[in-house]
């Protein structure tokens, strides 16, 4: 696949799991994206020097839980403008997350299209209300 | 002492479960019965099942289920990205072909691990629908349209919904009338139509969907509800769980499921949704 040009857009993906986090890097890298990767959450400080445009979380990791994870984002001063686009393996993942606020949700195994047009429709580029 | 009189059946209420507290804080499980002994002095004999045990082996078993599932999805996720990567990339025509198939086998294995999951709910009995409004011609029409994307030659003629919207789980909605349009699709010749018509019948909305397929023969139509059943066992890949699942949603929305010959040849599967949500039984 070739590379595009740069969309301007800046990535987190988190996921414990290596091949999800190497494919799904290689592919926003090639749509064109600036991509940072981590198997775990890596801070509240460095996620908001990063400045991303969007926030691609697993819902399932070890460690800190999705639940914990978005709810301490949507806290977080900063970081709850950027918009949150869960992935999860689980089948009833809606119901875990009522009452919490993210962008969209993703199911795996996902389709590479849906992904990327999903988050380039909810980047924070791509949405104003969330920025102002 | 005045003899006890012969008990007749309703006499005796219909077991349900509790959860009782004991004095030492722990939870039993307990499936209870009440049988009315005198009628005059509403003297009742309570029977209380301990299930404890059990219903911690079915919990264990739940959680076993649903662990494997997200660890057998979880490479299925990196295998579908990367085959969709390679088809993206400058490919043949045929390995392209290939690598549709590919993803056509990934789907596949997803929806049987689903169905599992589904099964193993079902069997606990904690298959709960999510109540919403749900609006049922555009859900129809997103079923047709994603069905569009995987057989683009395939007529289906959709009729217009006599209602905007009824309470019911979307999600399961579309999971029973996704399951009946794929049968349609596989069981019906390439160059005839799979009809989706509605019906106001009292206070239910009918939906039906006919195909011109082989038809289903009478032997087959007593079985076919059942778990690990199949419309024609010959050449057709699954469980067979597709139509019991299907069924027990329709069921637990208060609905019911069925299927009759479409004349001269095909078939008219139908299912029946209530306009007002399903009460739900309580015990305190």
């Amino acid at each position: 696949m070739e590379n595009i040009l740069s969309n301007d857009m800046t990535i987190i993906i988190i996921d414990d799991d290596e091949a999800i986090v190497e494919v799904t890097r290689m592919l926003f890298e090639q749509a064109g994206w600036q991509v940072h990767s981590f198997f775990e959450f890596p801070g509240f400080s460095e996620t908001e020097s990063l400045n991303p445009d969007v926030l691609l979380l697993d819902y399932w990791m070890s460690g800190l839980s999705g639940k914990e994870l978005l709810s301490a984002l949507q806290e977080h001063a900063q970081l709850s403008k950027v918009p949150r686009l869960v992935m999860s393996a689980m089948q009833k993942i809606e119901s875990q997350l009522q009452g919490l606020e993210v962008s969209a949700v993703v199911k795996k195994p996902f389709d590479i299209d849906e992904l990327l047009a999903i988050a380039e429709k909810v980047s924070r580029k791509n949405n104003v209300a969330l920025t102002s | 002492m005045a003899a006890l009189r012969p008990l007749q059946p309703s006499d005796t209420s219909e077991p349900y479960e509790k959860v009782l507290n004991t004095l030492d804080g722990s939870e039993v499980h307990v499936i209870v019965s009440h049988t009315r002994l005198r009628a005059k002095k509403k003297i009742f004999l309570s029977l209380f099942l301990n299930v404890s045990k059990s219903k911690r082996l079915e919990q264990l078993k739940n959680d076993f289920i649903s662990i494997t599932s997200h660890e057998l999805k979880t490479p299925l996720t990196s295998m579908r990205a990367y085959t969709q990567m390679m088809q993206k990339a400058e490919v043949s025509p045929q390995i392209s072909e290939y690598l549709s198939k590919m993803i056509k086998l990934i789907d596949r294995q997803n929806s049987l691990i689903n169905e599992l999951l589904d099964l193993s709910k079902i069997e606990s009995g904690t298959l709960e629908l999510k109540w919403e409004k749900v609006a049922i011609q555009k859900l129809v029409v997103q079923v047709v349209e994603d069905f569009r994307v995987k057989f683009p030659t395939r007529k289906v003629v959709i009729g217009l919904c006599p209602i905007q919207q009824l309470p019911g789980d979307h999600d399961r909605i579309y999971q029973v009338l996704a399951n009946l349009v794929s049968n349609a699709i596989k069981y019906s010749p390439e160059n005839t139509p799979i009809v989706i018509e509605f019906a106001l019948q009292e206070n239910f909305l009918h939906i039906s969907v006919k195909d011109r397929g082989v038809g289903i023969k009478k032997v087959e139509l007593k079985k076919l509800f059942l778990r690990y059943s199949r419309i024609h066992s010959e050449n057709v890949q699954g469980l067979g769980l597709g139509l019991f699942i299907t069924k027990k949603i329709v069921d637990q929305h208060g609905g019911r499921i069925g299927v009759k010959p479409h004349k001269p040849k095909g078939s008219i599967f139908f299912f029946t949704l209530p306009l007002k949500q399903k009460a739900s039984r309580k015990h305190d």
